[in-house]
């Protein structure tokens, strides 16, 4: 049997971490999300073995989340401390990964972990930069005076992994671990209340202890003795003393193995590029340039690809049905398995496109300059800087916008936006707002050049935007605030060509996790929803076949459900008809469109389109024409909030783990669409 | 002399963090009395300043900006 070792990659944001993991393990990655949270987790398995001998061993990596030091400041960092504190796991390495072009913090937080209970490797990352920068690091000296194995990488171009490799292998054969104390803390260590937790948490390990003791609520292990001891201990005074020593000790360190040659290069390119790109005026047209294209760029671009995809999907199953015997197995496969399928694969272009983008973005650097340049003006309604990307991208479709809400690291900002994605009207809306604008609102111009059905459809589009901004401005009041998130430190990392094959790996990883994961939620739905949409009872003989599949829409269950809830939703001036679409849109928005073209019989009659099968029907009780502009404005109420889309709710159960945000969003957003749809209709008849 | 007060281009040495609260986060970030700052860019608009710390770049607001003594 072979050992298994884990390796964690701990390290500051921006030290290349993510790359070196990419490196490390290429395509036997998992990513998920670690339990509760929308933080990203990635594993990746990696086989070790020293210079092809025999025996190697199986390391599995997890990328731990950026983090400038132990005392977390936000979800990501509390996530990536919560692992390194609370891991018991035998064979554990940590590899902490040092941007050597900014070595002197990396080092800080190098400390705090070589102290820890697990063996540590440090690795150099980017060194060639800190070549060019003329940073000239003596690593032996280093190693000696940290007791610590240190390997020079550079994990974009492959340089230095395979040592790195050795040296985890050979740390993974060495049992014997001792702990490692780089300076004495006597000011600290002596105090007698501290000396009692080290005796509670039965560790001779002063840093660990220190760690616990600070970060008490992330333990999963508490005691109520610890608890009792910690409430009297001043536990702001020993991490203060302790933050100083170790710079004061770092100063030292960087002094002695640390030679600087020559000035910054590359950040001084950086601070002239920023001239620009963070300029009052030129950075925020360039920003919004940036997003314009990124917005074209998922609208159009995947437009032709997920067309293909659909008459794919549609073909092969008219080919099944076509060429199978008419019995349930075929049935299932072809209306339900095969639509099912193709609706989760559907979503792939967009998904890509955007996160092509977004890992671009993020790895030149570009995305800390968006905190910069919208924290301020996002804060005022309850969000962070980086929450203008899901939203616009929500106008789009908001399955990859919930995705990219992960790159937020704080929580209640993350909580909020994912809370309004759903309010952005999605390209799903627009088949939708077009029928029924195209129907009630005649096709005038005015001023002769304005066209009227493209106000409504804009009122529409901001209807959505400015509710949402209310509810977040809402919750931003009245949720309790966190002390740590009105401190705002934010580094700008130096500008860098992407890592292509970092970019590559980061958009497979997310299509995999969509399909995998997410797709299983979407295909047992859409089964569901097809099931009810093509059974339904039927009386023969006095006898009922409850699945009889031998009935029209009209009998199925989802026809039987539309015309049981049509007392509800008469007030809304929706009749039975309506009512069934919108039971079948929860599949996706725009089957509102192919549902109402079935109820009305399009099929059958050639010569009359849906529009004016529409507009000619009449109301049988009162024989008047039935959709009316309060019924048509009613129906595009209904559409602008109600969280019609089963996707949707699917990727927000995956992304939060729990059903608790979704369940909130769709009774809430129900909740005003019908509040919507009954005041405006009210008020226009 | 505060931090906030110094102009584009002008570079000190950090004396001392005025507000215990922050110590720590700077600390972690390298602000540390002794480190020389620079000021790189602000925005008034969003009350940001771009500092430079020995090799880096960091976004503070004013506000914390003020409770650096230089």
């Amino acid at each position: 049997m072979k050992d298994k070792i884990h390796v964690s990659l701990i390290g500051n944001p921006n030290s290349g971490k993510s790359s070196l993991f990419n490196k490390l393990t290429r395509l036997n990655q998992k990513t998920g999300n670690f339990p509760g949270v929308t933080v990203e987790k990635k594993l990746g398995i990696c086989e070790i073995s020293k210079l092809a001998s025999i025996k190697s061993i199986e390391a599995e990596f997890i990328d731990l989340p950026g983090t400038y030091s132990l005392n977390p400041r936000n979800l990501n960092e509390e996530i990536c401390i919560k692992h390194i504190l609370n891991n018991n796991k035998k064979n554990q390495i940590n590899l902490i990964v040092i941007d050597s072009s900014n070595i002197k913090r990396g080092l800080f937080f190098a400390s705090q972990i070589i102290e820890l209970n697990a063996p540590s490797i440090i690795a150099l990352n980017m060194i060639d930069i800190a070549e060019q920068e003329g940073i000239e690091i003596d690593s032996k000296l280093l190693s000696q005076q940290l007791k610590t194995p240190i390997i020079k990488i550079n994990a974009r171009k492959n340089i230095g992994i395979g040592n790195l490799k050795k040296t985890i292998f050979e740390i993974a054969n060495n049992k014997k671990f001792k702990e490692i104390k780089l300076f004495s803390k006597k000011t600290i260590c002596s105090d007698l209340k501290f000396q009692k937790t080290k005796e509670v948490l039965s560790s001779d390990n002063n840093q660990l202890c220190i760690n616990k003791i600070t970060n008490y609520r992330l333990l999963k292990n508490k005691s109520e003795e610890l608890k009792n001891i910690i409430a009297k201990i001043n536990i702001k005074k020993i991490e203060a003393e302790s933050h100083i020593l170790r710079f004061k000790y770092i100063n030292e360190l960087y002094a002695n193995c640390v030679k600087i040659m020559k000035n910054n290069k590359i950040l001084k390119n950086t601070i002239s590029i920023d001239k620009i790109l963070i300029h009052g005026v030129y950075g925020y047209i360039i920003f919004f340039f940036i997003l314009f294209c990124l917005f074209q760029a998922i609208f159009q671009f995947s437009a032709y690809p997920m067309d293909l995809i659909d008459q794919f999907f549609t073909k092969t199953s008219m080919i099944v049905k076509n060429n199978m015997s008419d019995n349930i197995v075929s049935n299932i496969l072809s209306n339900g398995i095969l639509p099912g399928l193709g609706g989760v694969i559907m979503f792939v272009p967009q998904i890509a496109i955007l996160f092509f983008i977004l890992s671009i973005l993020e790895e030149t650097g570009y995305m800390s300059r968006i905190s910069f340049l919208m924290d301020k003006s996002m804060r005022k309604i309850g969000l962070n800087g980086k929450s203008i990307i899901p939203l616009l991208s929500g106008f789009a479709c908001s399955i990859p916008a919930i995705m990219s809400v992960r790159n937020i690291e704080d929580k209640r900002r993350k909580f909020i936006t994912l809370l309004i994605i759903p309010l952005m009207s999605c390209s799903a809306r627009l088949p939708v707002y077009t029928l029924i604008i195209s129907l009630v609102i005649p096709a005038k111009k005015i001023f002769s050049i304005i066209s009227l059905q493209g106000i409504v459809f804009l009122f529409f589009y901001l209807l959505g935007l400015i509710v949402s901004i209310f509810i977040a401005i809402i919750i931003d009041k009245t949720m309790k605030k966190n002390e740590n998130e009105n401190k705002y430190i934010l580094e700008l990392p130096r500008y860098k060509q992407p890592d292509w094959s970092s970019v590559f790996i980061n958009v497979l990883q997310k299509i995999k996790f969509f399909i995998v994961d997410v797709g299983k939620v979407i295909i047992f739905v859409s089964i569901l929803i097809w099931m009810i949409c093509s059974y339904g009872p039927e009386k023969n003989n006095g006898k009922t076949k409850y699945f009889s599949n031998n009935i029209t829409l009209e009998n199925s269950y989802a026809g039987i459900i539309g015309k049981k809830i049509e007392p509800i939703i008469k007030p809304l001036g929706y009749d039975w008809k309506i009512g069934i679409s919108l039971i079948t849109s929860f599949a996706a928005r725009e089957v509102f469109v192919s549902t109402m073209a079935t109820l009305y019989n399009v099929d059958n009659d050639e010569n009359a389109t849906l529009m004016q099968k529409m507009k000619n029907y009449k109301n049988p009780e009162t024989n008047k024409i039935y959709f009316t502009l309060p019924v048509g404005i009613s129906i595009l109420m209904f559409y602008v909030f109600a969280l019609q889309c089963m996707s949707t709710l699917a990727v927000m159960y995956k992304e939060t783990g729990s059903w608790k945000l979704p369940a909130l969003q769709f009774i809430l957003f129900l909740t005003l669409a019908y509040l919507f749809s009954l005041i405006s209709y009210q008020l226009m008849t | 002399m505060r931090l906030n007060d110094l102009n584009i281009g002008e570079s000190k040495i950090i004396k001392k963090i005025l507000d215990n609260k922050l110590t720590l986060r700077f600390i972690e970030m390298g602000v540390f009395p002794g480190e020389k700052v620079k000021i790189i860019n602000r925005n008034n608009k969003q009350n940001l300043i771009v500092i430079q710390i020995t090799d880096y770049l960091l976004c503070i607001r004013d506000k914390e900006a003020k409770e650096i003594e230089v």
